[in-house]
């Protein structure tokens, strides 16, 4: 089977960058005329002997990894740990916010469960691969340009000297794991809620049941960008905890800019009132839950007009302490990193 | 003993890696293609897998240690391999080291002879 010789070599090439492939392909060939000469006074038939050189080459898989001379990993060592935490992270927080969107879903509905089921079934998973994607996607960016990464991992570890150990971090310095776990847990949870409350999650309901949305789903709609951006930066924000373990400088500077661009695109969300459902007290006058003329028509009418004022305003006061925290830490940290 | 077979064929593997650079080098003062150079390695005792020693020549020669060239008059195509100035330079630098680190070994060992 001269065939084989084709197919091997195909398979070694075929991965290869493609400057490279038409010169190996030749010099491989030859290499193998050249053992299949040398075996040609055996006596063995000619298949036998194609075998024997293939295999003395070794499977081609294994060549063709000697060609490209390094390993490709897309998470190293260094993170993969950390990798795997966040995952599962996100994954708990995946499965437990879907479960409760589905238990309120039933509570609010229980016509059709078995319907509500396929879609929890179908929304599960496909947050999962999201949730899997996701996370993933970051980590291999962070392992190619991140300073935890490769590049600056073999810089920062060939010339370094004791003086440079980072000190064992003062305790209001050093950062539980419980701490960004519960964080991410809580966003994947927030994002759920935050979109349930703007419709924009996929829930089949009976015709009987009534649904307030708090928020208007096309402004939401309009600026899912901005609110999946936030969510990432939030996200962003935890995982460098959870890689760093310690507030360095560089965490806590990491931790400002990302505070500062969340505060924006949160006044932007809520910037002007568009955000929130229009129609929302008439909604629940329309349910019979509040009688127009009643006094909890007026409550509820003072209680919705505080909260459109209350949350830009309680968003700014949340992310002025968040940064008086930051800087207070940097000031604890000291001077400069050392760095780890 | 299957386990101390495996442990000493390991770390015979290990300890031949490094030295089949070196090796290579040394015999390419003259051109050489691939399999002429695996047969005159062998020849000298040292034996090298195609597989292993064809990327090596690639990775010497993008490392500009060697310089090559095709040769299609024969029947055959070869591509042929021979050490550049930078290769030359790098071999007699090895050697020293080599050389070096081959005799505190030998001390090493004669010391344990000794004792043990």
């Amino acid at each position: 089977m001269r065939e084989w010789i084709d197919r091997y070599v195909y398979a070694v090439v075929y991965r290869l960058p493609q400057n490279q492939r038409s010169d190996i392909e030749k010099e491989l060939r030859g290499l193998i005329e050249d053992m299949l000469d040398e075996r040609a006074g055996t006596g063995e038939k000619e298949d036998d002997r194609i075998a024997a050189v293939l295999k003395e080459l070794g499977h081609p898989d294994e060549l063709a990894a000697k060609y490209r001379g390094r390993d490709r990993v897309l998470i190293g060592p260094g993170m993969f740990d950390t990798y795997v935490t966040v995952l599962k992270v996100v994954g708990a927080s995946i499965v437990l916010g879907m479960t409760v969107a589905l238990a309120i879903g039933l509570v609010i509905d229980s016509s059709a469960p078995g319907s509500r089921l396929l879609d929890y079934a179908a929304n599960l998973l496909a947050g999962l691969i999201h949730g899997f994607a996701w996370v993933t996607i970051l980590f291999a960016l962070l392992e190619r340009f991140g300073s935890a990464g490769k590049a600056g991992r073999e810089a920062d570890r060939r010339d370094w000297s004791p003086s440079e150990l980072p000190p064992v971090p003062d305790a209001k310095l050093s950062i539980r794991l419980a701490e960004p776990v519960v964080g991410l847990f809580c966003l994947v949870l927030g994002l759920l809620l935050f979109l349930s409350a703007a419709g924009l999650l996929a829930v089949s309901r009976g015709d009987a049941t009534v649904i307030i949305l708090l928020f208007d789903p096309e402004t939401a709609a309009d600026r899912l960008l901005l609110i999946l951006a936030a969510f990432a930066l939030a996200m962003l924000r935890e995982i460098g905890k959870l890689v760093e373990r310690r507030w360095t400088r560089r965490l806590l500077a990491w931790h400002a800019i990302t505070g500062l661009l969340m505060l924006v695109a949160g006044l932007l969300l809520f910037a002007d009132a568009s955000i929130w459902n229009d129609g929302f007290v008439r909604e629940w006058v329309d349910a019979g839950w509040v009688d127009a003329s009643g006094e909890g028509y007026d409550v509820l009418n003072r209680v919705w007009w505080f909260m459109q004022r209350f949350v830009p305003v309680a968003i700014v006061v949340i992310f002025a302490i968040d940064l008086a925290v930051t800087l207070w830490k940097m000031r604890l940290a000291g001077p400069s990193d050392k760095a780890p | 003993m299957d386990t101390i077979r495996d442990i000493v064929s390991g770390m015979t593997q290990e300890l031949r890696r490094g030295t089949i650079t070196i090796g290579v080098l040394s015999q390419l003062a003259e051109p050489q293609y691939g399999y002429s150079l695996v047969t005159l390695l062998a020849e000298k005792g040292l034996e090298v897998d195609a597989g292993t020693l064809y990327p090596l020549l690639r990775r010497l020669e993008k490392q500009g240690l060697l310089e090559s060239r095709w040769d299609t008059n024969e029947a055959r195509p070869r591509k042929y391999y021979l050490l550049s100035d930078t290769g030359r330079e790098v071999y007699v630098r090895l050697c020293r080291e080599w050389r070096s680190i081959a005799e505190g070994m030998a001390k090493l060992l004669e010391e344990g002879e000794e004792q043990g």
